[in-house]
């Protein structure tokens, strides 16, 4: 993608949350508050368990923003506060890549990843943005499995001792998915 | 009923599940009672799961296979 494609700010929506697209600094600082400091956040992503500087995870997120990567906030519809944050990242050829965390911890387990991403998944599709969506998940994170299950995705691989593990024992098994434009079937949450 | 749908409707704390028991269905087969399967059969069959079988874990079906395949089909919970 050479230039910034419209549809990547469109805000969204579904049954009990706003998608809202952030502007390069605002994604940049809420991740920074959000993501840089919380270990346990670092997991469902395969960041590295440790600490992260400042101008490292500012240069990341705003280098290419809006035409490699797009943060969503992630916010109840009766709420204003963000409950966690959605980062696309674009890559050749024409896959993104889907990264999600919860920073607020009471709505951990209620299906807030899978409602949001059959949103996202399904506007990335119909827009054209990419032909093809890609994760790559820690062996043990069993939630993020079980979600990329429900949304159809195949398991199209496993790597071994690929990525630290997150407790520092060693090296820790990754497996990938794959949603293929045309296999991707709108569905509801429930 | 089968070792693998008793051991599921243990995990999911229903009294039985349906023969085509999936992820999402029953509505409590949830990402959350995913988890705790992991770890039943991982009581079960005494050894941490590889990759390829909590990844094979979607229907009642993949269940009975991973409990016959570790000979843990038989065994007394």
């Amino acid at each position: 993608m050479a230039a910034q494609h419209p549809a990547l700010f469109t805000p969204l929506s579904s049954a009990r949350f706003r998608l809202e697209p952030l502007g390069a600094w605002q994604a940049a600082a809420l991740t920074w508050r959000h993501w840089a400091h919380d270990l346990e956040m670092h997991q469902p992503m395969l960041i590295p368990p440790r600490h992260l500087r400042r101008l490292t995870w500012w240069r990341r997120m705003i280098s290419g923003y809006g035409r490699k990567r797009i943060v969503h906030a992630i916010t109840p519809l009766d709420r204003t506060a963000p409950i966690g944050l959605h980062l696309c990242v674009f890559r050749p050829w024409r896959t993104a890549n889907l990264q999600i965390a919860l920073h607020d911890r009471g709505w951990w387990g209620k299906d807030v990843v899978l409602e949001t991403r059959i949103a996202l998944i399904g506007h990335i599709f119909q827009a054209g943005l990419a032909e093809r969506i890609d994760a790559r998940v820690l062996a043990r994170n069993v939630s993020s499995i079980y979600t990329y299950h429900r949304l159809g995705f195949t398991h199209s691989g496993t790597a071994h001792r690929a990525v630290a593990a997150p407790d520092g024992t060693g090296g820790a098994d990754v497996v990938t998915f794959e949603m293929l434009r045309e296999n991707w079937q709108p569905r509801d949450a429930t | 009923m089968s070792n693998a749908a008793k051991l599921l409707a243990e995990v999911l704390n229903l009294s039985d599940v349906p023969a085509d028991a999936r992820l999402g269905h029953p509505p409590e087969w949830d990402s959350l009672a995913h988890m705790h399967l992991v770890l039943a059969l991982e009581a079960r069959t005494g050894q941490p799961l590889s990759p390829m079988q909590i990844v094979s874990l979607v229907n009642l079906n993949e269940i009975d296979a991973l409990l016959r395949a570790t000979g843990a089909a038989d065994r007394t919970p």
